[in-house]
């Protein structure tokens, strides 16, 4: 008797439950995006070019990663504003302009040359911070463009669904990376170009995704490099998925 | 845990402060880019804040429950900015302005040199040489997110995978010894490597074939035959630094029991405690105590007539007593004899002949007369005169 209630019950959840599909349809959020007929990507990496004039806004929804080692920062409630604007080039690479609130500006060097009128190769170049961190921004794509079901882990990607980052920071600039799983990233081609620039209490940062076809999901991350964000401790959205 | 592990023992009572092997580690390691305020191996003067500033008060390790305890991050200026000379001006004539640093210091790894603590009419001070301590639980290890740190199996050496690191500095939170330093134009994570380069060809580290106060020995701790071996496991004579910091770090110190404040040489530091025992309480715990009894007892032995192969180990007479380098191949194709020497080891007595009772004067007398010329009154000149 108390058999058949479990796979009755059993039948009535399976019953009743959305497919999976529906369910990270339903977590999907839309990006608009603008197609425009640019043969070359360079005029558009500057955010005052034309084509981005009346490229569609949307304002992201960011979240904050909890803390993941004792002594972090717990979530001071702050997020950064972040918008997006994304048009889209005939060979199918979407070119995004992402603009985020930062009222610090936070690089990375890469250590100082001290001039001297002798021989200018002996000196070694000096380390001038040991404790910056550098603002950052990443875009996460599946390696598998296209629309899908379900969505790559957040956790970068995993084994059988792993994932491209456009991973850019301050003073050091975009790298490609490719992960499939937490702690996994590892260098993953030709950095793409980029722009980036900070005015009036925040950065503009425009990159290129190859390749990004219509329904492709992607996500976004946001580090504040004066807050010690690095590594997990960063601002995240959910999936997007591109018009 | 590896299966061997490297250990060094500094015998602080011969240290003189010469900060040889800083500059032997600076030349060999540390002279790259982005490596100029790093000092993979530091000597600093205790009691003093070290080297960065503060390192053994703010924190790192694991508390009670093993649980990571970080410390905040150092910056720059506790570490002490490289200065820069414009040699130039120096070299090739220049201005009439005299030639100066290019920024006014104001820290540095060896800043407090010498000033050491004072209490009525007794200054006192000594000198701690530190590298990384290539931990048995090495917090920097379990900091990492990356698992970019590395604990090699066959001999215990703790690397950062230069591959796997993104600078996240973890690693410099957790590590209770501050022995991690972060590298601006590799934006990487750099440590000492324990010269493993150098071992692998039967050599010893640098820091350790520069030091002219032959404070330093080094073996394996697991083979007994190493001086390491003898002085940690088998006489229990050198201490971990912060034990309490639960890493079980293996650079191992033989604390200073000697000279006395006052009265006569061979007076312990328990007697006539020129350093306050606090302190050296407060850096290697309570067993501090223990060895040095257990080192005056020696001591005395010795005055009167006896031997004491603890104290012929410590004298450190050449590089075959205080080095015992056993490459991975020697081990690896002959695990069962490990305490083997290998051929290309340094050339010295062997081990079996130092200490026993038999060996001990004309073993005394032999350091006097190889030391005369550059003898610094270590804790054993006295006994060497005598
Ligand atoms: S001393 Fe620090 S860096 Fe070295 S192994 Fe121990 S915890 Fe790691
Ligand atoms: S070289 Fe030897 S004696 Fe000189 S400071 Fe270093 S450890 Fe001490």
């Amino acid at each position: 008797m108390r058999g058949l209630a479990l796979a009755l019950i059993i039948i009535g959840i399976v019953a009743l439950s959305p497919p999976a599909r529906a369910v990270d349809e339903s977590g999907a959020l839309p990006l608009p995006v603008k197609s425009v007929d640019a043969a070359t990507v360079t005029p558009l990496l500057d955010p005052d070019a034309p084509a981005w004039s009346d490229a569609p806004e949307s304002l992201l929804r960011f979240n904050r990663t909890p803390p993941l080692y004792v002594g972090d920062a717990t979530d001071d409630g702050h997020r950064p504003e972040v918008r997006m604007r994304a048009l889209r080039l005939p060979d199918g690479s979407l070119v995004l302009c992402a603009r985020w609130s930062d009222a610090t500006k936070t690089t990375s060097g890469r250590g100082v040359r001290y001039p001297d009128a002798g021989d200018p190769h002996i000196y070694p170049i000096h380390t001038e911070n040991t404790g910056a961190f550098p603002d950052a921004f990443c875009a996460m794509v599946p390696k598998r463009r296209g629309p899908q079901s379900p969505y790559p882990s957040m956790m970068m990607g995993e084994k059988a669904d792993p994932v491209e980052l456009y991973y850019w920071r301050a003073g050091v600039g975009l790298e490609l990376l490719a992960a499939h799983g937490r702690a996994s990233t590892a260098p993953g081609g030709t950095a793409q170009p980029f722009a980036a620039r900070y005015h009036d209490g925040g950065w503009t940062l425009i990159v290129v995704l190859p390749s990004l076809t219509p329904k492709t999901p992607l996500c976004f991350a946001v580090w504040d490099g004066e807050r010690q964000q690095r590594d997990g401790l960063k601002y995240f959205s959910l999936w997007y998925e591109a018009q | 845990m590896s299966k061997h592990q490297y250990a060094m023992v500094m015998d602080l009572n011969k240290c003189i402060g010469c900060q040889t092997c800083t500059l032997a580690c600076k030349k060999q390691w540390t002279d790259g880019d982005g490596m100029d305020y790093m000092y993979w191996n530091n000597v600093e003067t205790h009691p003093g804040a070290g080297y960065p500033r503060d390192w053994h008060r703010i924190g790192g390790g694991f508390d009670a429950q093993r649980f990571l305890r970080p410390s905040s991050l150092p910056p720059l200026e506790d570490y002490g900015a490289a200065l820069e000379y414009d040699y130039g001006q120096r070299l090739y004539g220049g201005s009439n302005k005299p030639v100066m640093p290019h920024r006014l210091p104001d820290y540095g790894p060896n800043w407090e040199e010498d000033v050491g603590g004072w209490d009525t009419n007794n200054p006192y001070y000594f000198y701690l040489p530190r590298i990384c301590n290539h931990c048995t639980h090495p917090a920097c290890l379990e900091a990492c997110p990356r698992k970019a740190i590395y604990k090699r199996q066959e001999d215990g050496i703790v690397l950062i995978d230069q591959d796997r690191c993104r600078g996240y500095r973890y690693c410099i939170k957790a590590c209770p010894y501050k022995k991690i330093y972060f590298n601006e134009v590799t934006g990487k994570s750099e440590k000492c490597i324990f010269c493993y380069p150098r071992l692998e060809k039967g050599r010893v580290n640098a820091c350790a074939a520069q030091c002219p106060g032959r404070i330093r020995f080094v073996g394996l701790l697991d083979d007994p035959d190493s001086p390491v071996h003898k002085l940690v496991l088998k006489y229990k004579v050198a201490l971990g630094l912060f034990p309490d910091k639960g890493t079980h770090p293996n650079v191992y110190y033989v604390p200073p029991f000697n000279p006395p404040k006052e009265g006569f040489a061979g007076r312990s530091l328990l007697e006539d405690p020129r350093l306050p025992l606090a302190y050296l309480k407060y850096l290697f715990g309570p067993k501090v105590v223990g060895v040095i009894e257990f080192l005056h007892a020696e001591l005395v032995k010795v005055q009167s007539g006896g031997g004491s192969e603890v104290l012929q180990l410590l004298i450190g007479r050449d590089e075959g007593v205080r080095y015992r380098i056993v490459p991975r191949q020697v081990r690896e194709a002959a695990p069962g004899e490990v305490g083997r020497r290998t051929s290309d080891a340094p050339a010295g007595p062997a081990l079996t002949l130092m200490g026993t009772p038999g060996k001990a004067a004309p073993e005394v007398a032999g350091h006097a007369a190889a030391g005369a010329s550059n003898c610094h009154g270590c804790a054993l000149s006295a006994h060497c005169r005598a």
